[in-house]
């Protein structure tokens, strides 16, 4: 074994780590939010607003994550708009969550059968109240397991954020690297572990989470 | 509770490029404590009118008045109905206590008062008390409805709109709740509209009915009235069972000749095209009948049997005593005197 491999690894899990958790986290923070203020948007069928968000949900999917990213890092710059790494990685990952995020909440709250909010319309109650206490209680519990899905490929995707120099797993491992290309190989297999480690409870919570709902 | 007026409701939806006729001027008025069915083949319009009166639908032409109130314009939460569907629209995710108290809680009633209503009223529905507890899921289809009924009627609604509540239930349960509706409606004296397709129920329900067709109402009355004097071939054929059988023929000289076979004398109808028509149980089979045909078929319903009889004028259903065998030939009787007579057109003459 390389004895730079502990250190090396080391440095990883002190300073890589913590970065790639903090942006696949903010950005979980932002798809969800975002996700359920656009999706109750589109519930609203309002066609001014409906042509919108989807507009901005189709761009977002449309275009490659990477090149959202350099957009953010790079592109906005020179309109005036300068944001450091981190925060470029978050906005992009986020935007892009958010995107995927609105289609799982328009899918789920649209998935309630029409005659559970025309039954609470029929009993006294307004659109804003029917949304809030008849239809989202049934839809949040449907839309956990497509979001516990977007949550993995926000975790896989901030990797990405290595090429803007977001000194994330992925970047630290780059650096290591430089002067000992040796280590590419156990780091490497390294962070795979611990990529593993972060989405393996996602996965292992969304699973149980979608037997006990159904 | 409330007087329901609708005065010439008219609705009409695209589909594709071509207009839909959903409502076509209905016009219809309910007494206050009334049950109104209202029965049809599907897609007749019924449910739309439901929809339009609890405001889940909006009319193009036409008023909905609740007693004195224009109510066509406020959206379905401030005109106070009771509305059950067909397949309950429970809530899963609520308790029974929570669903039924539901529209009690929106009106911010004090929690006291809540609980009273919501125990009254499912007293009232049957619901054992053990039961709000419990989930949707936990219950039966049955017990769903009567849930469905508390919930609906806790709020006390100007009317109430039933749509196909029992049609979701097996035949047994359909018949025991159908008792249990009369009974919830005698108990409550809700103004009630109730949609059905199944012309036992509606004529069992509704003090009267309306039979609807192509958006349109054929006609309102009494259940004896539809059956004794229905205003067209089409109310004729919806109500009773089996249906009326139905030949063209010609009327002239007293006398009604169908085109196909048979004749009979008829007291003082003007001469021209027309339709006769005869409930199974307005014919019998009779050696000395003036209509000859084969049996088809045999149906066997334990207190009554009806043959389907074959012949050059179509098919006659006869209530029968003694059960034929199916390929056997007979001779059939009418009783001139219970023929129903129509114009070419299917109008009443």
């Amino acid at each position: 074994m390389n004895p730079a491999y502990f250190p090396a690894l080391r440095d990883v899990l002190v300073h890589g780590l913590p970065v790639t958790i903090e942006v696949s986290f903010a950005s979980m923070l932002i798809a969800v939010a975002g996700g359920l203020v656009l999706g109750v948007v589109r519930a609203l069928r309002n066609p001014a607003l409906d042509a919108i968000v989807i507009a901005y949900v189709e761009v977002l999917r449309g275009i490659p994550l990477l090149v959202l990213m350099f957009f953010v890092f790079f592109g906005l710059p020179q309109l005036g708009l300068h944001f450091p790494e981190i925060p470029s990685a978050i906005i992009a990952l986020g935007l892009w969550g958010a995107a995927n995020g609105t289609e799982i909440v328009r899918g789920a709250i649209f998935s309630i059968a029409s005659g559970q909010s025309e039954a609470g319309a029929a009993l006294g109650l307004g659109w804003l109240q029917v949304m809030t206490t008849i239809v989202l209680p049934q839809a949040l519990r449907r839309m956990i397991p497509p979001f516990m899905s977007l949550f993995v490929s926000i975790v896989e995707s901030s990797s990405l954020a290595a090429l803007i120099g977001v000194r994330d797993l992925l970047e630290i491992v780059r650096i290591k690297v430089e002067n000992d290309a040796t280590l590419w190989l156990p780091l490497l297999i390294s962070i795979l572990f611990i990529y593993f480690l972060i989405n393996y409870p996602i996965s292992i919570a969304s699973q149980r989470l979608e037997k006990r709902l159904t | 509770m409330a007087r329901l007026r609708l005065a010439d409701i008219s609705k009409t939806y695209r589909r594709g490029t071509a207009p839909v006729f959903a409502l076509r001027d209905v016009t219809l008025d309910v007494a206050e404590g009334e049950t109104l069915a209202i029965v049809g083949p599907s897609g007749c319009g019924k449910t739309t009118l439901l929809r339009v009166v609890a405001g889940l639908a909006r009319s193009d032409a036409g008023s909905v008045l609740f007693d004195d109130d224009e109510v066509g314009e406020l959206p379905p939460e401030r005109r106070g109905v009771g509305f059950v569907f067909q397949h309950s629209a429970l809530y899963p995710h609520m308790s029974i206590y929570e669903n039924i108290a539901f529209g009690p809680r929106a009106r911010r009633v004090s929690a006291a008062a809540i609980r009273t209503s919501v125990l009254e009223s499912a007293r009232q529905m049957r619901v054992d008390e053990q039961l709000l507890p419990h989930f949707p899921r936990e219950l039966s289809g049955g017990q769903r409805q009567r849930v469905a009924l508390a919930r609906a009627l806790v709020t006390q609604p100007a009317v109430l709109l039933l749509d196909e509540p029992l049609s979701a239930l097996d035949a047994q349960l359909r018949l025991e709740l159908r008792l249990e509706l009369a009974r919830i409606h005698d108990a409550t004296g809700a103004t009630t509209l109730f949609v059905t397709h199944d012309q036992s129920e509606a004529l069992s329900l509704g003090r009267r009915v309306a039979v609807m067709r192509d958006g349109r109402i054929e006609q309102i009355g009494k259940p004896r009235e539809l059956y004794d004097a229905p205003a067209n071939t089409f109310v004729a054929r919806f109500v009773g069972a089996p249906p009326m059988a139905l030949f063209e023929g010609t009327i002239a000289d007293g006398r009604f000749t169908a085109s196909r076979g048979f004749s009979f004398a008829v007291a003082g109808a003007a001469p021209g095209a027309a339709i006769a028509g005869f409930r199974a149980s307005d014919v019998r089979l009779a050696a000395d009948g003036e209509i000859r045909g084969v049996v088809r078929a045999v149906e066997d319903l334990g207190a009554e049997s009806y043959a389907y009889v074959d012949g050059d004028f179509g098919t006659l259903v006869v209530r029968v005593a003694q059960t034929p065998q199916a390929g056997e030939r007979v001779a059939v009787q009418l009783d001139p005197t219970r023929a129903k007579l129509f114009d070419a057109d299917g109008k009443r003459r």
